[in-house]
């Protein structure tokens, strides 16, 4: 070894200072690590689970809606839904998004995309952008996932719609819809418990049993990584799937009173004799006057909810409105009955009283008229219901309000009417498990004549379902029955065909019994016999039925137009199964348009072929 | 071949076994990182040819492989031109690639420009002259200037700034007067307060002179939470999946935020992340404690070195990796500015991988050939 080559001697002492600085910064690395692990290592562990671990609602599946037999009426589909939520912290060319995201959907143009993304209400609710996409639209959208900052593809339950034969909706009314919660609802749903994506029922009993329907959310606790995806997921709570219900309607008998509503209100309109365009609409509610069920409740028009859930709400538009429920007429001579108890029971008349009509009557300073003009010469009350004498009934007005003894006296007993027909469900709200239920319509005017008006009927509006609840408080000898079109709630199954036990059974409920003699019943309802048999005003409408039936017919007239045709009956008349209740608006005479309808409705009930009973 | 029976009896043995251990931690870090494909194994089988080619280099006298630094060196100059026309990967000229192999042409050259260094600076000593000026030194800073520079253009910042690790333990190894070495840190540090100064009372003309980007990295590096899913991004994820690491860590493959892909590049620049999350402070500061006990055993290895070359190349190594390893894991934990840069024998790659196995080879050997005490 040369000499030369040898270390110098400063090296070690260099290599020491060298030294002195590597331990300096490792020191410094493992003080800093300490700091970062130990010091805060709690604050980063919080934080990355937050990061990493999300916990997802996972939708409870909303309730069924069945009929009386376990026909399923209304059940969930699973659609898949692209939705989009604004960001709060990311800037998003929302244009650029929405050309982007149209070009993976099958039939939306950009603006339409954009429309959609914008949305009503505050930013972070998520917009439904297209609803039931296609398995190649969905693949489209996962696919390019990264490109579409903001826009989901979730599973979306949608209600899915039993259909009758020819494609149209059963019991559209009844059943009402549900839609995504409104941002001015938002909070207070939220309040509630809901999520801002949920549906809420807001119509019918989607809404009535809401609370019952719903279902409750679980709770699913999912690891991501950094783009979101899915790692695992944890079911930490399972959802609790809304409680099915079970109806008194009964599907088939329901569907063929829609039919004979459409079917009728269509051959009036085209009738070559006589077309009568402008009847538009008719309603029809039949229920069990012993217990209340209701065994349909149909309106004309109605529509498709399946077109709703997939097309959107102008489907409907116009249509929506329960008639049964919701719109009240002017009922004419149907309230006879009602008329007819109070005199009696008022003792303002007899069973034996009778009046002579000449075909009107001087009531104060006007003459009324029959709708008779030749009168129907004496008449006592049964007679009177029988031809639907108005006469008897200017005459009862008279002495209820004891004119011309006393002339104000009457102004008061505009009360006693109320009194008597809301003790049938007149002008009051019948308590039927539907929301939006009208009380009615009262006419301001106080004329004596209008008390007399208010006795055959042409006074106040009534709607269909309180003419039902009316019409079967006379069929069952007085009790005021709540209507019901859910008679049994049952516990949710998820994926399952059998039903859950049952968790409420309804039971009949009276709601009063009223303030009248038996004896005077019975006597209202032999006349609504009297009115089926011969010279009765609905002889013809029920000629030859295989089975009894006590009816009233309506006629009422109205400023608006041609009369509203009305209907009231039930049957058998011993042993009343079923009451029913029509109302045609501007469908001319009770007998001609409702009388018909009511029979062929009676008919599909007793099962009794249409050519069997003619 | 002058294989003898004492220099097998004179390798530092503890080198071997701290990098058998680091091939542990090299192991856990690769397979604890998102990956599409495991490159764990990979990264073993580079680890079996680590240190096949380590055996190969303790065969040959160092001082034989000294003779080769200049043509070495210059070999590797002409590689790092010729990198910058090979096509560009993830928007760098920095690699070749032969047979589906990326070859990085930056991690040997670091090991030349050591051994070019260390090989003038000894030859400097032989004349006896100490050094007395700074054009003394103009060769070592060529030395060191010509492959970071062309490093740089790549670009490739991180191993460029390597070299000023290098530079910087050889200027002191070296016997640069201690006026010198103090005038040097003098002039970085007013160059820092005028760029302060400037950024005070003209920022139109400090952002003529530094790059927004540049800025920006020293923004996210200082307020990360400034910008958490751009600029500070990868920062806030390294500090909260390492803060979660705690005391005792996650466990091995354990549901981990580098394996749910939060940690970007978490097998080779962020694979201390990957291991601190994993293993807690304990299993992280013992990686620490390897590395320092690796330098330890280097710093003896110069000491005891039997002529300058083995020393000065020693103290090089020692600044490359130091800086390497105080970067590295300094950026991972907001001790440093992020920086592209590998943590040696950890971060998966086969060329850096290899060429720090010839240069802990080289170190080994200078180590196994070192003075022989009078009465041995």
């Amino acid at each position: 070894m040369n000499e030369n080559q040898k270390q110098k001697p400063h090296i070690p002492q260099r290599l020491n200072y060298i030294f002195l600085f590597v331990f300096l910064f490792f020191a410094a690395l493992i003080l800093r690590l300490a700091f970062v692990q130990l010091v805060h290592g709690e604050e980063y562990r919080y934080e990355s689970q937050i990061m990493s671990t999300k916990t997802l609602p996972i939708a409870a599946p909303r309730g069924r809606i069945l009929d009386r037999d376990g026909e399923v009426l209304v059940t969930n589909k699973p659609v898949f839904t692209v939705t989009y939520t604004q960001s709060q912290n990311i800037e998003v060319d929302e244009e650029e998004l929405a050309d982007k995201l149209a070009s993976y959907l099958d039939d939306m143009s950009a603006e339409e995309v954009l429309t959609a993304m914008k949305g009503n209400g505050p930013k972070y609710i998520p917009r439904r952008i297209k609803v039931g996409l296609s398995e190649v639209e969905i693949s489209r959208l996962v696919e390019h996932r990264t490109e579409l900052p903001g826009i989901q593809v979730i599973e979306d339950p949608l209600r899915e719609i039993r259909e009758d034969a020819e494609g149209g909706g059963i019991a559209s009314h009844v059943l009402g819809y549900i839609r995504q919660i409104r941002a001015d609802e938002l909070d207070e749903y939220m309040a509630r418990g809901y999520r801002n994506t949920d549906r809420i029922g807001v119509i019918g009993l989607e809404k009535y049993y809401e609370d019952q329907l719903k279902g409750k959310d679980g709770e699913i606790e999912v690891k991501v990584n950094k783009d979101m995806e899915t790692i695992e997921r944890r079911v930490q709570i399972p959802p609790v799937p809304g409680n099915d219900l079970i109806l008194t309607l009964d599907l088939e008998f329901q569907d063929k009173v829609e039919k004979i509503l459409a079917d009728s209100i269509k051959q009036i309109q085209n009738d070559p004799r006589n077309p009568r365009p402008y009847v538009e609409k008719a309603t029809a509610v039949a229920m069990n006057p012993q217990t209340g069920e209701i065994l349909a409740l149909a309106n004309y028009p109605d529509f498709n909810l399946n077109d709703y859930y997939e097309k959107g709400y102008s489907t409907i538009a116009g249509r929506e409105l329960n008639l049964a429920i919701g719109s009240p007429h002017l009922v004419g001579s149907v309230v006879k009955p009602a008329s007819a108890m109070m005199g009696l029971q008022e003792e303002l008349i007899t069973p034996s009283t009778t009046i002579f009509d000449r075909g009107y009557l001087q009531v104060g300073d006007r003459k009324l008229w029959n709708w008779r003009t030749g009168g129907h010469g004496r008449v006592d009350v049964q007679r009177a219901i029988k031809v639907s004498n108005n006469t008897f009934f200017y005459d009862l007005s008279l002495r209820l309000g004891n004119y011309p003894e006393s002339v104000t006296e009457y102004k008061t007993k505009f009360k006693t009417v109320d009194y008597y027909f809301s003790q049938f469900g007149l002008g009051v709200k019948t308590g039927i498990d539907l929301p939006y239920e009208k009380k009615g319509y009262f006419s301001p005017y106080r004329q004596l004549g209008n008390l007399a008006y208010s006795l055959i009927g042409q006074q106040n509006s009534y709607t269909a379902i309180q003419l039902a609840q009316y019409v079967s408080t006379i069929a069952n000898d007085g009790y005021r029955m709540r209507p019901y079109l859910v008679k049994e709630i049952r516990r949710g199954t998820i994926g399952e065909e059998t039903l859950g036990p049952v968790l409420m059974k309804r039971e009949p409920e009276v709601l009063n019994r009223v303030d009248i003699d038996s004896k005077y019943i019975e006597l209202v309802q032999q006349g609504m016999r009297m009115v089926t048999e011969t010279g009765g005003t609905g002889y013809w409408a029920f000629y030859k039925t295989p089975y009894t039936v006590a009816a009233k017919t309506g006629t009422a007239q109205n400023w608006q137009g041609d009369d509203h045709s009305t209907l009231i009956a039930y049957a058998p008349y011993e042993n009343p199964e079923i009451a029913i209740a029509v109302i045609v608006p501007f469908g001319g005479s009770g007998s001609d348009t409702s009388g018909p309808i009511a029979r062929k409705i009676l008919d599909a009930y007793f099962g009794v072929e249409p050519e069997e009973s003619q | 071949m002058d294989f003898e029976k004492k220099y097998l009896k004179n390798i530092d043995w503890s080198i071997l076994l701290i990098l058998f251990f680091l091939a542990v931690y090299s192991y856990i870090g690769i397979s604890g990182a998102s990956q599409e494909n495991p490159l764990e194994q990979k990264q073993m089988m580079y680890y079996v040819m680590g240190f096949t080619v380590m055996i190969v280099v303790l065969l040959f006298d160092y001082t034989w492989i000294a003779g080769l630094s200049y043509i070495l060196y210059g070999i590797g100059i002409l590689s790092l031109i010729g990198v910058l026309f090979a096509p560009e990967i993830n928007n760098a000229h920095s690699w070749y690639k032969i047979g589906g192999y990326l070859i990085q042409p930056a991690e040997p050259v670091k090991l030349f420009t050591v051994m070019a260094i260390a090989r003038y600076l000894s030859k400097r000593d032989e004349t006896g002259k100490p050094i007395q000026n700074l054009i003394d030194l103009g060769p070592v800073f060529l030395f060191v200037l010509v492959p970071m520079g062309l490093i740089f253009i790549q670009p490739d910042l991180g191993n460029a700034l390597v070299f000023t690790g290098i530079l910087t333990t050889m200027l002191i190894a070296g016997g640069t007067p201690l006026r010198y070495l103090l005038s040097m840190v003098g002039v970085v540090v007013a160059g820092l307060a005028s760029l302060i100064l400037v950024y005070q009372f003209n920022p139109d003309l400090f952002f003529k002179i530094i790059h927004e980007y540049q800025w920006n990295r020293i923004v996210s590096w200082i307020h990360p939470e400034q910008d958490p899913v751009g600029t500070g991004y990868q920062l806030i994820q390294s500090l909260i999946a390492i803060g979660s690491g705690q005391l005792l860590g996650r466990g091995i493959g354990e549901d981990t935020q580098a394996k749910y892909g939060w940690i970007p590049v978490g097998e080779s620049d962020f694979i201390f992340t990957v291991i601190a999350e994993q293993l807690g402070f304990i299993g992280a500061s013992v990686l620490i404690f390897l590395f320092f006990f690796m330098i330890y055993r280097m710093v003896r290895i110069g000491m005891e070195s039997r002529d300058s070359f083995g020393a000065y190349f020693v103290s090089g190594v020692i600044g490359m990796f130091v800086f390497q390893i105080f970067e590295n894991i300094g950026m991972t934990i907001q001790l440093m500015p992020i920086t592209g840069i590998t943590l040696p024998f950890i971060s998966y790659g086969g060329s850096s991988l290899l060429t720090n196995f010839v240069i802990v080879a080289m170190v080994i050997n200078i180590g196994m050939r070192r003075k022989t005490l009078m009465f041995d």
